[in-house]
C-alpha cells in the first residue's frame, strides 16, 4: 500500500470565494439584460445570441477536450480533467440559457419570415431545413447528446474511483471516442442552425469546422488561465510544473494555427472565386469598424498568441501564460461577434450595452455553476492509477 | 502547510491490482533484445548476400512496372498528350488525379517522422525509415505527372522564376504555380530529413561490411561519422530543426493541392473545407499504404520483433481517425449541396450519385467511408491481415476520391450541350501503372541496399538505454 496525497479541502476554499460574486454579478446581469427584453427586444435578442455562443464555446469546447483526453490519454491533460469535465456539465444550464433564444428567433433568423423566404429564390429552396420545427428538433438532439456524454463520462469516472477496475476505464475510453464524431457533427451543424443560417443565402463548408476548432481554443484558453491562477494555491503548489503548463501552451498553439489556418483558407477561397453568392459574407465584415474587428483578429487572434506561445519562457510561468489565455479569451469573443452581429448590422458597427449586459449575465451565472461542479472534489484526478504514479514520481520528467 | 486534516488516502497501486492481459500495454520492442541484437538483425538484411524469395518477385515486378513507364513516357513524348483521354470537357484526368494521390500518399512518412518525433511518441521509431523512403518514391512518382501533363516536358524549367530574354515570367496568382514551390520544397526537406537520419546507420553499415566497395560506399555516404558526442549532438539539433520545418510541410503541400481545385467556380471543386479534408485524406491514403508494405515486409524479413502489433495497431487507429474525416467531409458535400439551394450545386451532387458514374460514388462511399469503420473493434486492428486487408480497401477507396472529384464534376458542368464522358485510355492506365512500378521497384531497391529501420534509434528502446529510461 502507498500514500498518495489528498488535496481535497484546499480547491474549494480558494475558488469557492469567487462563487457568490459571480452569481451576484450574474444576476444583476441578466436582471439588466431583461429589462433590454422588455425594452427592445430585437436589440436585446441580437445581444444575446453572440454573448451565449461565447459562453458555450466555452462549455461545448471543454466537452469534446475532455473526450480527447479520454480517448488518447497522454500527460497534457493530466491538471486539466477536473476543469474540463465542471465545465462540461454545466452544458444542462447552457440548455436552459438557450430557451430565450427559441423565443427570439424571428429577431434573429430572417427565414422566420416567411413570407420573404418562400418568395426568395434561394432561400425557397431550403425551407425543407431552414424551419423552426427542425431548428428544435435538431437542438433538442444536440444538448441531449452533450448532456447525456457528459455526465456518463462523469459516471464513469466515479465509478472507477470506487472499483478502480481498467474495464470502467475501457467503457470510458470508448464513450470518448464515440463521443468525438458526436460532438464535431453536432458542433458543425449547431453552428450552421445557430450562426450560419442567420445568413440564409450564404454557405460555406469549412464554417462547422472553424467553430468546432474555435471552441477548443475556447476551452483550452479557459482552462489554462484557471490553472494558472491556482498554481500558489496549496492545491497545486509543487504539482504544477512549467512542463504542464507548456504542453497546454503548445496545444494552445496548435488550436491558434489551426483556427487561423481554416478561417483564411476560408477566406481566401471565398476572395479567390469571387463568387457573386459568397462574397457579400465577406464584404461587410471587412469594411468600416467591422474591418477594424477584423484586423484585431488576425494581430491578436493570431498574430500575438502564436509568437507568444512560441517562446518557452512564456509558456512556462503561470503568470504569463495567464496573459495569453486572456488575449485568447477576449479574442475569442471578439471573432465570435464579428462572425453573428455583421449579419443584421452589415452597414455600420454596433454594440450595445445589452451586449455587455447578457455576457456578464449569463457569465456569471455560469461560472457559480462551474465552482459549483468543482466543488468538493480534488482539481488533480488523483484516483486514476497512472497519475499516482505521476505524482509519485514528481509529476513530470525533464522533457515530458 | 499545516493541515488538520488528514492528507493521505491510503489506496492499493496498480502494481497490487490485477489486471487482465488485455490491458497491459504491447511493447514497441519485444522483449529479449540487445544492442548487438537489434543491429545484427536489421544491418543483416542489408549485408548478406541472398534475398528472400520474395524479394526477388517485388522487384521484377518494379522492374516490369518501370519498363512500362518509359514505354509509355516514350509514346507520350513523340505522340503527345493526346494519347491521353482528357478532351473537352474535361482537360484534367489521370494525369492530376494521380499527381493526387501520389502526392497524398507521401503524407504519412512526413507525419510519422515529423509530426509524431515532435508529439514524442517512441513508437513511431522502427516505421519513420521506412515511411520517409515511402514518401520520397511516391513523391518521385507524383512529380511525373505534371511535369508530363505540361505536353513539352523539356520546357518544364519555365515554371521557375529566372531571369531569361523571352519575357517570360510564371504565373504567381495561380495554386499550380505555388504547387510546384511546395512540391518541390517538400521533396528536398524529406530527402534531406532521410539523409540525416541515415548517417549514424550508414555509419554501422560502413563498419560492418565485408566488401571493399562496401565500405567505401557507405563510408562516403557517412560523411565521416564517427559517433562522437560531438556528432551526435549536431546530428540531434539538425534532426530536430528538420522536423520543425517538415511539420508545416505535411499540411502545406495538400492544403495547395486543395487549392488547384478549390479556387475555381467548378461546382464540386469550389468548396471551402477542401484544404483540411485534402490533409486529412493524405494522411489516410499515407497511412493505409505504409500498412500496405509494412505487413508484408515485416513477415518477408522476419521484423515482427521490431514492426510489433502495437504499431500495427496504432496505425489502424490513425487510419480510423483520419477516415472519419473524410466520411465527415464527404456527408458534408452532400449537405452542403442541398443547403446552397444552388440548381448546379444540387444537381452535381445528384449527378456524383445517381449520374453515369455512380459506381465510382457508392464504391468510393463502401471503401472510404465504411470499411474503415472495422478499425473500431480491438480484434480486427490487431489483425495484421484484417488491417491489410482495411488498407487496400482505402488505397482504391483514395484513388476513387480523386477520381470522383476531379472528372466526374468536370464532366458535366453548367452547360448541358457541353457534358461528355471521360474515360482513361490505355496510355492513361499504363503510366498509373508504370508509376506503381516505379513506386515497388525504388522502394525494393532501398531495402536492398539500406536498412529500412532505424538501427541507431531502435537500440533507444531496448530497456536500460537511456532514451527508454526517459532521462535522454
Amino acid at each position: 500500500m502507498t500514500e498518495v496525497p489528498v488535496r481535497g479541502a484546499a480547491p474549494s476554499a480558494h475558488i469557492g470565494r469567487f462563487q457568490k460574486p459571480a452569481l451576484i454579478v450574474g444576476v444583476i446581469g441578466l436582471a439588466a439584460s431583461a429589462l433590454g427584453w422588455l425594452l427592445d427586444p430585437q436589440e436585446f435578442f441580437r445581444a444575446y445570441l453572440p454573448s451565449y455562443l461565447f459562453w458555450f464555446s466555452i462549455v461545448a469546447g471543454s466537452l469534446a477536450v475532455l473526450m480527447l483526453q479520454y480517448t488518447t490519454g497522454g500527460e497534457w491533460g493530466l491538471m486539466i480533467r477536473r476543469p474540463l469535465g465542471a465545465a462540461a456539465r454545466t452544458m444542462m444550464l447552457m440548455a436552459v440559457f438557450f430557451l430565450p433564444l427559441l423565443i427570439g428567433m424571428k429577431h434573429l433568423y430572417p427565414w422566420t419570415n416567411l413570407d420573404w423566404a418562400r418568395h426568395d429564390e434561394v432561400v425557397s429552396q431550403k425551407l425543407g431545413y431552414l424551419n423552426w420545427v427542425r431548428f428544435l428538433a435538431f437542438a433538442v438532439v444536440y444538448f441531449l447528446c452533450w448532456i447525456v456524454w457528459a455526465w456518463r463520462i462523469r459516471a464513469l469516472s466515479l465509478k472507477f474511483y470506487e472499483d478502480r477496475s481498467p474495464f470502467t476505464d475501457l467503457a470510458r475510453r470508448r464513450w470518448a471516442a464515440a463521443g468525438l464524431p458526436m460532438i464535431v457533427l453536432t458542433l458543425t451543424f449547431a453552428s450552421i442552425d445557430w450562426m450560419m443560417s442567420i445568413e440564409p443565402k450564404w454557405n460555406s463548408t469549412m464554417y462547422g469546422i472553424t467553430f468546432t476548432v474555435g471552441c477548443g481554443l475556447s476551452a483550452f484558453a479557459f482552462v489554462t488561465f484557471f490553472l494558472s491562477r491556482m498554481a500558489d494555491t496549496p492545491a497545486m503548489a509543487g504539482i504544477l510544473k512549467p512542463s504542464h503548463l507548456r504542453d497546454l501552451g503548445n496545444l494552445m498553439l496548435a488550436f491558434v494555427m489551426f483556427y487561423a489556418y481554416t478561417a483564411f483558407s476560408e477566406f481566401l477561397l471565398i476572395w479567390y472565386a469571387n463568387i457573386h453568392e459568397e462574397i457579400p459574407h465577406y464584404l461587410i465584415r471587412e469594411h468600416g469598424g467591422w474591418g477594424f474587428l477584423a484586423l484585431m483578429i488576425v494581430l491578436f487572434h493570431f498574430f500575438l498568441p502564436f509568437f507568444m506561445l512560441l517562446m518557452r519562457s512564456i509558456k512556462d510561468r503561470p503568470d504569463t501564460i495567464a496573459i495569453v489565455t486572456v488575449v485568447v479569451i477576449v479574442m475569442r469573443y471578439v471573432a465570435i461577434y464579428w462572425l453573428v452581429a455583421p449579419s443584421w448590422y452589415g452597414e455600420h458597427f454596433h454594440y450595445s450595452i445589452w451586449n455587455l449586459t447578457s455576457l456578464i449575465g449569463i457569465g456569471g451565472i455560469w461560472l457559480y455553476a462551474f465552482i459549483d461542479q468543482l466543488k468538493g472534489q480534488t482539481i488533480i484526478p488523483i484516483h486514476e492509477t497512472w497519475v499516482e504514479e505521476a505524482i509519485r514520481e514528481g509529476a513530470v520528467r525533464v522533457n515530458a | 502547510m499545516a493541515q488538520e486534516t488528514p492528507i493521505h488516502e491510503v489506496r492499493p497501486t496498480t502494481q497490487e491490482m490485477k489486471i487482465p492481459a488485455r490491458f497491459i500495454p504491447q511493447p514497441v520492442l519485444e522483449p529479449g533484445h540487445t544492442y548487438a541484437s537489434v543491429t545484427d538483425h536489421i544491418s543483416s538484411i542489408v549485408l548478406r548476400r541472398k534475398m528472400p524469395f520474395g524479394w526477388y518477385i517485388g522487384f521484377m515486378v518494379g522492374c516490369l512496372g518501370v519498363m512500362l513507364l518509359t514505354s509509355v513516357i516514350g509514346k507520350l513524348i513523340f505522340v503527345g498528350v493526346g494519347i491521353w483521354g482528357i478532351n473537352h470537357p474535361v482537360g484534367w484526368g489521370f494525369d492530376i488525379l494521380n499527381f493526387v494521390w501520389w502526392i497524398g500518399i507521401g503524407h504519412a512518412g512526413t507525419l510519422i517522422s515529423a509530426i509524431l518525433l515532435l508529439l514524442r511518441q517512441d513508437w513511431r521509431t522502427s516505421i519513420n525509415r521506412f515511411a520517409e523512403a515511402m514518401t520520397l518514391f511516391a513523391v518521385a512518382s507524383a512529380g511525373l505527372y505534371p511535369a508530363l501533363h505540361t505536353g513539352r516536358p523539356w520546357y518544364d524549367y519555365w515554371l521557375f522564376p529566372y531571369p531569361n530574354t523571352m519575357t517570360l515570367w510564371p504565373q504567381f496568382r495561380s495554386p499550380l504555380m505555388w504547387d510546384v514551390f511546395a512540391v518541390t520544397t517538400y521533396a528536398t526537406v524529406s530527402a534531406l530529413f532521410w539523409y540525416v537520419g541515415l548517417i549514424p546507420d550508414l555509419a554501422t553499415l560502413r563498419d560492418r561490411s565485408n566488401s571493399f566497395f562496401g565500405r567505401k560506399i557507405y563510408g562516403m555516404a557517412a560523411l565521416g561519422w564517427r559517433g562522437s558526442a560531438k556528432h551526435w549532438y549536431r546530428y540531434e539539433t539538425a534532426y530536430l530543426l528538420l522536423a520543425g520545418l517538415s511539420t508545416p510541410l505535411v499540411l502545406s503541400v495538400h492544403t495547395i493541392v486543395s487549392f488547384d481545385f478549390a479556387v475555381a467556380q467548378v461546382p464540386g471543386w469550389h468548396s471551402t473545407f477542401f484544404p483540411p479534408y485534402f490533409v486529412a485524406g493524405a494522411v489516410y491514403a499515407g497511412f493505409a499504404m505504409v500498412l500496405t508494405l509494412a505487413i508484408p515486409f515485416r513477415k518477408l524479413f522476419h521484423l515482427e520483433d521490431f514492426i510489433t502489433i502495437k504499431h500495427l495497431e496504432n496505425m489502424g487507429k490513425v487510419m480510423l481517425a483520419t477516415g472519419l474525416i473524410v466520411f465527415y467531409a464527404y456527408a458534408l458535400e452532400a449537405f452542403f449541396a442541398y443547403y446552397s439551394g444552388n440548381t448546379i450545386e444540387r444537381y452535381m451532387m445528384m449527378n456524383r450519385a445517381f449520374g453515369p458514374y455512380w459506381k465510382m460514388y457508392w464504391m468510393l462511399i463502401l471503401c472510404n467511408g465504411v470499411a474503415p469503420q472495422m478499425m473500431w473493434f480491438k480484434r480486427l486492428r490487431t489483425s495484421p491481415g484484417w488491417l491489410f486487408f482495411t488498407a487496400m480497401f482505402v488505397n482504391v477507396g483514395m484513388w476513387l476520391e480523386r477520381f470522383v472529384i476531379i472528372p466526374v464534376s468536370l464532366h458535366r458542368d453548367f452547360l448541358p450541350s457541353s457534358w461528355g464522358m471521360y474515360h482513361g485510355t490505355v496510355w492513361d492506365w499504363g503510366m498509373f501503372l508504370g508509376s506503381i512500378g516505379l513506386f515497388i521497384f525504388l522502394l525494393f531497391l532501398f531495402v536492398r541496399v539500406l536498412p529500412m529501420i532505424s538501427i541507431f534509434e531502435m537500440r533507444t528502446l531496448i530497456p536500460g538505454s537511456h532514451a527508454a529510461e526517459g532521462t535522454e
